[in-house]
């Protein structure tokens, strides 16, 4: 297996040369930013997704199907025209699209992601951020589910943000996972300088209390976060799997979304699906369009490239 | 001489946290043996919520722990009850729901998975056993053993102990791939639950070192199951009998008895209910808490075969250690590391601290000035006024019911004949809170948050939130360079703020209501520490309340949030205090966890309360913030606006 990684990157959509005839998966426009990274493709060329947490299900434009069924919610489309919009579609939603996509012979996915200017913070130059509703807890997602009681599950990693209650919850839930190899990965660098405090302070008490591995990527390249888990998927011992929770930033949530596509017999994903909330941003910065291509005959188990 | 401690070990307040082998680490409850689970013949459901020390108790009895290397010595009779803890992953098990398969073909697989499950548990117990000191069995005969039924449920399933682990971990690996992929992939044919384990018992049993082995499973967090998987074990259990009992463990009381047949469980007849906070707050928890305290200081120092360690972790000594004398010794230690200030002597100290005083002096002057009394603070403050009647004045002095001159009548003959008002009720009743407002600007260190039975009061009977009061303690300590005992009350009660602290952040990952059950506490709290602040302190100490009145009955998703509260232990369900209104008897009062009292500045001691409507605890559960505010403001409407400002009631 053979996973590259192409990286475009500019202040708008007409710098990213998406194709003219796409159609653009995307989720709830929640903010400037996902009002705009919609607004790159005509209307009628959008069709938005939904994952429902409670009978885990997917909802595609109007249809509605169990999620283990994403590819025939999916196959209408022609593969190499889809374009995924990862600012407004959340981590369960863009696993399903890419999953199904890969599990439909696609060679190639096309990603696109806007930065925010800002975050809304709880307090003007506060620490704490606004972006998520009250999370239902962790649920699971078709075509990637783990059982954390077995011994098999050896090894996790999380990617974190900027919201520590994610994590704590993660660790009260499945007190299990206190007895794998754990591995807490920040985005360093940030989207802008800074933003690494923002995220690593509120996380201290648990890094303290629970003495979890550390590691960094790159906040907005999912190249970065692609080898950070290929790093502890070459760890894993024979016979073994390893758990991803992509509780941070969304292009580390990418780089989990394919790594558990083209890995299923060995990787798992552990999502909490909070409920994003209104306004969560403000403004745009940097547009990403991320290509990656997926060569199932390489002997080579990964390689990477910009 | 400096005692070395390893304070890793000391941040390890969950159970959850120590390997699964805890020989050595576990302390014997004093209702030990009431529990009496190694002789059970049937079923146990075992509740207690977070931090009474359930998950440890399990661990004891879980094979790893009981068939442990490092235990030196195992009676025969040890494998008449090997206990396997499991705890369900929840998310993994909401998972076999839904997906176009119809439940009923669900509540199969899920028997199936089960049994699965505890058959390699069973497996890996065997392998256990044979590398204990168990003398009667050993490497040789489990290499011996074989399992002949176990291709009767599965084809080519192989008859040596650990050729069939191998091949029932790779049919477990199957069965996830296949949960995780069910449209994708065929279902691998997997045993029957039930009559597969009974069946590798009966195999074992051939063997005359086990022929009296019986297994004990103790399934954890039945409550978060989905319904039709909690129907399936409820079968289980209401089955159980030896070789094979399965029994529950659940931070609330069984709610759900249906089972996967006609038939439903209860208590009588199918299990017995074993509620552990119960069992210790009967047993007097206090000396157990100190003891815990002391042996994981000594884990910790590595004296691990210290007289205290090999005492409490030696069932046989058990009633030796519920003798008056040595109880008396225990908590005397512990009294001697957390010592306490009397309320009196808090008062006296805080009146030689210049702020302190000049604080006091204007709230009485203010005080005064609103009654338009000609006398001043200085009348008040004479040589050789009682500190402990002084500190109350803010309050008496604010009361329309009391003349200031009148008052300072009784101060006089209350400093020389210790006699009248102030000796009979004044400071009895308005002492504690008059402290905690007089030390309000100091937020995070109030001397009253000190002294051992302050903190065994405070942790509720709750043995992880006391044991977390003590190591931060020992952390505050640390930090300010004066790590010996005895703690001063400064270190105390500043780790009395920073435990209360943490434990409220905790709670947003408590269940369904998380977030919200951190926001109500934050209000509740709040309120409570704005009526604190009133002037005149007509209720001084209030962090319970009531509902007893309104327009309508509590409604569904009310109760639900007040069932999840009590159920994460925010707070705790009291039997009625003194009713203002004396509406009936049924009314329950509900007191805000006692652990959060630091964080707010309010009494940790169950006193008075707060009536509230239906409707206001509706705004407070689920108002938004002007909503909030507004009920606020109302219920501390004696507050001054800037009070109310510094108190978050207003915006500025």
């Amino acid at each position: 297996m053979k996973v590259k990684f192409f990286s475009r990157s500019g202040t708008s959509a007409a710098e990213l040369e998406l194709p003219v005839d796409m159609v653009l998966l995307h989720g709830e426009q929640l903010d400037d930013r996902g009002q705009l990274a919609c607004g790159c493709a005509p209307e009628s060329a959008r069709v938005m997704l939904a994952y429902g947490v409670d009978d885990m299900s997917l909802r595609v434009g109007t249809e509605i199907k169990s999620s283990d069924l994403a590819s025939e919610l999916l196959c209408s489309f022609d593969q190499d025209k889809v374009v995924l919009e990862a600012t407004t579609l959340g981590f369960a939603e863009l696993f399903c699209a890419t999953n199904a996509l890969l599990a439909s012979g696609a060679t190639s996915v096309n990603i696109i992601y806007v930065e925010p200017a800002e975050y809304q913070r709880a307090s003007p130059g506060g620490d704490q951020f606004v972006l998520s509703e009250p999370t239902r807890g962790y649920a699971p997602i078709p075509n990637a589910i783990v059982d954390l009681t077995s011994d098999e599950i050896e090894a996790g990693v999380f990617f974190l943000g900027f919201e520590p209650e994610r994590l704590d919850r993660a660790l009260e839930e499945h007190q299990m996972i206190a007895s794998k190899d754990v591995k807490l990965v920040f985005g360093i660098p940030a989207y802008h300088p800074g933003w690494e405090l923002d995220a690593i302070i509120p996380h201290l008490p648990a890094l303290d209390q629970h003495g979890l591995q550390l590691d960094y990527c790159s906040a907005n390249d999912p190249e970065a976060a692609f080898e950070c888990l290929e790093r502890t998927r070459a760890a894993l011992g024979d016979d073994k799997r390893m758990f991803v929770a992509p509780i941070g930033p969304k292009p580390c949530g990418i780089a989990s979304a394919i790594f558990a596509s083209v890995y299923p017999e060995q990787v798992g994903l552990l999502f909490d699906h909070p409920r994003r909330k209104k306004k969560r941003s403000t403004g745009t910065d940097l547009w990403h369009r991320f290509t990656v291509t997926i060569d199932r005959g390489a002997a080579v188990q990964s390689e990477t490239a910009t | 001489m400096t005692m070395q401690i390893d304070a890793s070990l000391l941040a390890k307040t969950r159970a959850e946290e120590h390997e699964a082998d805890v020989w050595g680490e576990f302390f014997i409850p004093p209702y030990f043996d009431q529990l009496a689970l190694s002789t059970a013949t049937k079923s146990v459901y075992i509740t207690g919520k977070r931090g009474c020390g359930k998950t440890m108790l399990l661990k004891y009895f879980d094979y790893h722990t009981a068939f442990s290397k490092r235990r030196e010595q195992i009676p025969a009779s040890e494998i008449n009850h090997v206990g396997i803890y499991w705890r369900v992953d929840t998310q993994f098990c909401s998972s076999l729901n839904h997906r176009g398969i119809e439940e009923g073909e669900w509540s199969v697989v899920f028997e199936s998975y089960f049994g699965l499950v505890i058959a390699i548990e069973l497996l890996h117990a065997v392998k256990a056993i044979a590398q204990s000191a168990f003398h009667k069995f050993d490497e040789a005969e489990l290499a011996s053993l074989a399992f002949p039924s176990a291709a009767d449920y599965l084809d080519g399933a192989p008859t040596g102990a650990r050729d069939l682990l191998r091949h029932l971990e790779s049919l477990r690996r199957k069965f996830t791939t296949w949960v995780s992929n069910v449209k994708a992939m065929a279902r691998p044919v997997l045993p029957p639950g039930r009559h597969f384990i009974l069946s590798l018992i009966d195999d074992l049993r051939q063997q005359p070192e086990l022929a009296t082995l019986s297994i004990f499973v103790y399934v954890d967090e039945v409550e978060n199951l989905v319904p039709y998987q909690r129907h399936v074990l409820n079968a289980f259990l209401k089955h159980s009998q030896r070789p094979l009992i399965v029994s529950f463990t659940s931070k609330e009381h069984p709610s759900d008895n249906q089972t996967s047949g006609p038939e439903s469980i209860n208590a009588t007849h199918d299990y017995r209910l074993l509620d552990l906070e119960n069992f210790l707050e009967i047993s007097k928890p206090t000396p157990f808490f100190a003891e815990v305290f002391l042996g994981n200081l000594d884990i910790a120092a590595k004296l691990v075969n210290s007289p205290r360690l090999n005492m409490v972790r030696s069932h046989h000594r058990l009633a030796e250690r519920q003798q008056p004398a040595y109880q008396k010794e225990v908590i005397g230690i512990m009294r001697t590391r957390f010592p306490e200030t009397s309320d009196k002597q808090i008062a006296a100290t805080a009146l030689q601290v210049s702020t302190l005083k000049d604080i006091l002096t204007r709230k009485i002057n203010k005080a005064l000035k609103d009654r338009a009394s000609k006398l001043s603070a200085d009348d008040f403050l004479f040589e050789g006024a009682p500190p402990e009647a002084l500190v109350t004045l803010p309050a008496l002095l604010n009361r329309e019911t009391l003349v200031p001159q009148m008052v300072l009548t009784e101060l006089k003959r209350f400093s020389t004949e210790r006699k009248g008002s102030f000796e009979t009720t004044w400071v009895h009743n308005n002492l504690f809170g008059s402290i905690l407002e007089l030390y309000r600007p100091f937020a995070r260190e109030c001397p009253l948050y000190s002294g051992f039975d302050t903190l065994a009061t405070m942790a509720n009977n709750n043995l992880r939130n006391f044991l977390i009061l003590c190591y931060k303690t020992l952390e505050v300590a640390y930090l300010r360079d004066e790590p010996e005992a005895p703690y001063s009350v400064d270190i105390q009660c500043r780790a009395a703020y920073d435990a209360s602290e943490q434990l409220i952040k905790e709670i947003r990952t408590f269940g369904r209501f998380g977030e919200q059950l951190r926001v109500f506490v934050l209000r509740l709290g709040s309120i409570f520490r704005a009526l604190q602040a009133s002037p005149a302190m007509s209720e001084p100490e209030q962090n319970q309340f009531t509902i007893n009145s309104g327009g309508r009955a509590l409604q569904a998703d009310e109760h639900a949030f007040i069932a999840e509260a009590l159920r994460f232990g925010i707070l705790v369900e009291q039997q009625e205090t003194k009713s203002k209104s004396g509406v009936g008897l049924d009314i329950v009062d509900y007191q805000l966890n006692p652990i959060y009292a630091p964080y707010f500045q309010i009494s940790y001691r169950r006193k008075r309360k707060l009536e509230i409507s239906v409707e206001q605890f509706h705004m407070l559960i689920m108002g938004n913030e002007t909503e909030y505010r507004d009920l606020a403001r109302g219920l501390a409407r004696q507050l001054s606006d800037a009070d109310a400002v510094q108190l978050g009631l207003l915006l500025s």
